[in-house]
């Protein structure tokens, strides 16, 4: 009797599971490809998985947002390098062995901070031992980090793997992807084009790029193959950053003025680092030529440039603070063939800005006892204006 | 605890079989289960408020049974102490300051600058469903057409039943409280059947809703930098939306009330084939019209008037109240008296348009008077929700008269979601004598598993992922 009552229910019980079995099994499918190829793995995890390996290995992942600002938080958080890079993409091309004799003590988190709003987050993060202090920081800034009205982008937004909604897409997403390139979606490679590294997530694995274990990020194959082709310079961003400056599109949008309270922010976070300890050093990075000439002669750019380019060092060098100021290759007595576009320097330009920093730095500075020698060694042995090796 | 979350999906689960693992045991174990599941689906958004959840409740539990049990002019005071606490709770949290600011600017009007203070409340979810709901039971004791509840905890399961918690349908106790008074049993049936609408509810809601929700914040956003068709679309596509989402919430909660045994009231029927506004406002929120016009328009004396303006008058009355149900603003009275306005012509000439017709609900195509009366309808009910959606009257008059004064050359973005739109009102047609579009008996089970895989397809296709609460939470 009482087993002839429940009966229906079980019958529910067992349809349902019947009917929820294929998609339930097709999305646990898809999860484990995710897994397997590390899209899917928290990114704390990616890293840590990412530092365990003996090789060096590029982690970046598809499907889930990308969140490198996330990733390289948790990277500084659980890495405590002595010695930080910090910054937009912009310094993203520095390497750790630039930094010898402290390489292993080095970790480049371009790709952190994208305004000042980002810095001062990141200094109060530092302030509040909520990350480890670094002992050096080269903060690389950027001209509309002062610009008036520039949207400040959210950095601190949950991990997307754990965001069950984020799965859905990623899943969704997938799937189209499998329409498109079949079981290379499946079964991507383990390693990386050129340069043969062991790669997590499926855009390390397909496209070769990504984040080294030091943070620096090495240029997708085809620009290497470009390069390797003919070493001649290129604005290779979409759009290019020339045209964004004569068009006053994206960065350079206008009106183009100089947010005063930004600054004050700005420079009250410098001094605040500087007084709990870390050692700062600015560096206000290069433009392609023409992109230089191009804002120097553009009248209504003029103002925000120009307070940018000078006005700015002497503020912060007023806090003691030591700044780089470098308008463009030239300054260095290199050519823009040492830039990946208007705006990005190459990492081998990256270590002409270090070697003249270190060059300059007082005595009893960290900075200072970076081994010359041998920067300047690496410097000789580039293989390539933009890269010190050349793939294999 | 939201439908759409991930908590709910771990959740529903959970409490349907601990439910029906204790269908063995005494019905008030089962109940007292269920009751225990709603609170923590209501805690589950602000433990907080659950406090005045359990007042409203208490406080109508012990008005009714006094009620039951008293004559005469002790009988109406035990209602009024019953209505003032509903009403003063609600009118508090909801309404207390838009009547300051309203009163603040009409002193400002006549030059009178006064200054008050203005208490910034947080809404409570759902309290102006769950307070409808014991004011109703409240009054229905008074009027003896209903007995006062006797067991405390069926009657505060029935009041905070989760399924129909937060945005309801507002079920009368006359209705759904019996059913907690008896045994239920499971029955296959009905659960499938459950099921499939909870199927489309949650494909209307996160394929057409929430896949509209961006496109209609943008255009209502910046109204004014667009063009009259992108406005337009912008009125048609918070049509769809506001119906996909909030009839959406009412298929998920009677397909889980079904799931638990319960048979909770139709809450949309189609809305958008009626062929005029007082069609539409027999098939749209039937729960809450069918609640206004019984405690307020037949009170007010509703069609039995001996004048046609007193008539008229009760139905613009009645509507505006149901627009400031919906919201402390001006853009909502103003919403609920067109409406009102809407049915006034038939009041004023004493008789009813037509109903449909039944040849139109037989074939398979409506005919092209049946069609122009439907889009007729489609069109002033869409207009109703302008000011519905707008943040302000203000705001919508201004979109509006952007909409005709802009240019008309120029092709609306977004157009590619109206063909969700599109598949939504053709099953819903194709489906329209049935409760839900979902709803396929006989026929061979691949065919209708077929069906329920393609919707899922569609489902996981085109829902959009962000997070986007139902509208009527808000109310």
């Amino acid at each position: 009797m009482n087993k002839r009552r429940r009966s229906p229910l079980a019958r529910f019980l067992r349809r349902t599971a019947i009917f929820l079995c294929p998609l339930l099994g097709l999305f646990a499918a898809v999860e484990c490809v995710f897994w397997l190829n590390g899209d899917a793995l928290p990114l704390a995890l990616a890293y840590e998985k990412q530092q365990q390996s003996v090789e060096e290995t590029i982690y970046y992942r598809s499907y889930f947002s990308s969140q490198h600002e996330l990733f390289k938080l948790a990277a500084v958080r659980q890495r405590g390098a002595k010695i930080l890079a910090i910054g937009s993409s912009r310094v993203m091309q520095l390497r750790s062995f630039l930094f010898e004799p402290f390489a292993a003590d080095f970790y480049n988190a371009g790709g952190l901070l994208t305004s000042t709003e980002n810095l001062l987050s990141f200094t109060k993060m530092v302030l509040s031992s909520d990350i480890p202090k670094p002992q050096m920081l080269l903060i690389c800034i950027d001209p509309w980090w002062i610009k008036e009205g520039a949207v400040a982008q959210e950095t601190l937004e949950q991990d997307a793997a754990l965001v069950p909604a984020a799965h859905v897409e990623a899943i969704r997403t997938f799937l189209g992807k499998l329409l498109t390139d079949g079981l290379r979606a499946v079964f991507p490679p383990a390693r990386t084009p050129l340069y043969n590294y062991r790669a997590i997530g499926s855009t390390a694995k397909l496209g070769g790029a990504g984040f080294r274990k030091d943070g620096s990020s090495p240029f997708a194959p085809e620009v290497l193959h470009e390069c390797m082709a003919g070493p001649w310079y290129t604005d290779r961003e979409t759009p290019p950053i020339i045209e964004r400056v004569r068009e006053f599109e994206g960065q350079f949008s206008l009106p183009a003025r100089v947010g005063r309270n930004r600054v004050t922010l700005m420079t009250g976070a410098l001094s605040a680092l500087r007084e709990a300890g870390v050692e700062i050093h600015v560096i206000l990075p290069p433009f392609s030529s023409e992109v230089y000439r191009a804002l120097e002669e553009s009248g209504e750019l003029r103002d925000w440039w120009q307070f940018y380019k000078l006005e700015l060092p002497a503020l912060i060098r007023a806090r003691g603070i030591d700044v780089f100021p470098v308008c463009s290759p030239q300054d260095l007595g290199i050519s823009d063939q040492y830039m990946w576009d208007g705006f990005h320097p190459g990492e081998v330009c990256m270590g002409y800005i270090l070697r003249e920093m270190v060059a300059g730095a007082a005595s009893g500075t960290l900075l200072g006892q970076l081994d010359l020698t041998a920067l300047t060694k690496q410097l000789e042995d580039a293989e390539l204006p933009l890269v010190f090796d050349a793939p294999p | 605890m939201q439908f759409n979350s991930v908590a709910f999906l771990v959740f529903l689960p959970t409490v349907f079989l601990v439910y029906w693992a204790l269908q063995g045991r005494p019905l008030r174990l089962q109940n007292c289960f269920l009751l225990l599941a709603s609170y923590i689906f209501y805690a589950w958004w602000d433990w907080r408020f659950l406090s005045l959840l359990v007042f409203s409740s208490a406080l109508d539990y012990t008005v009714a049974r006094a009620v039951e049990h008293s004559e005469g002019k002790r009988r109406t005071w035990l209602l009024v102490v019953s209505l003032a606490g509903n009403l003063g709770v609600l009118g508090l949290f909801k309404y207390y300051g838009f009547f300051v600011h309203s009163v603040v600017r009409a002193f400002e009007i006549v030059g009178l600058h006064i200054h008050a203070s203005t208490l910034s409340l947080i809404l409570p979810l759902g309290i102006s469903f769950y307070t409808f709901r014991t004011i109703s039971y409240a009054v229905d004791v008074y009027r003896r057409k209903i007995p006062a509840a006797r067991d405390p905890i069926a009657y505060f399961a029935y009041v905070s039943f989760f399924p129909e918690l937060v945005a309801g349908p507002i079920d009368r106790a006359e209705h759904l409280l019996p059913q907690f008074l008896h045994r239920r049993t499971f029955d296959y049936a009905s659960a499938r059947d459950g099921m499939q609408q909870i199927l489309w509810g949650f494909f209307k809601k996160c394929a057409v809703a929430d896949r509209l929700a961006p496109v209609v914040d943008d255009i209502f956003r910046n109204y004014p930098v667009y063009q009259g068709p992108t406005l337009l679309l912008g009125i048609l596509y918070f049509s769809i939306q506001i119906y996909c989402d909030f009839s959406a919430y009412s298929d998920i909660a009677i397909g889980v009330g079904r799931l638990f045994g319960f048979d909770l009231m139709r809450n949309f029927a189609f809305p958008y084939f009626s062929r005029s506004p007082r069609e539409f406002w027999k098939r749209w929120h039937i729960s809450l019209s069918t609640w206004f016009r019984d405690y307020v328009y037949i009170p007010l004396g509703g069609s039995r008037t001996k004048s046609r303006l007193r008539h008229a008058a009760n139905l613009l009355a009645t509507f505006a109240l149901s627009g400031l149900w919906h919201g402390a603003s001006w853009n909502f009275i103003f919403w609920g008296l067109y409406n009102g306005a809407l049915l006034v012509p038939g009041a004023l000439l004493g008789r009813s348009p037509a109903p449909a017709a039944p040849s139109t609900q037989h074939r398979v195509l409506p005919g092209i008077v049946a069609l122009a009366q439907m889009a007729g309808t489609f069109g002033l009910v869409s207009l109703g929700w302008l000011f519905f959606r707008s943040a302000s009257l203000r705001d919508a008059l201004q979109y509006l008269a952007r909409m005709f004064a802009t240019s008309w050359a120029v092709r609306p973005p977004h157009l590619r979601w109206g063909l969700l739109a599109a598949l939504v009102l053709g099953l819903e047609w194709v489906q329209r004598r049935k409760q839900h579009a979902l709803q396929i008996e006989g026929g061979p089970a691949w065919v209708r598993w077929a069906v329920y895989y393609a919707v899922v397809v569609v489902l996981i296709l085109f829902a959009y992922t962000g997070h986007v609460p139902f509208i009527y939470f808000r109310f």
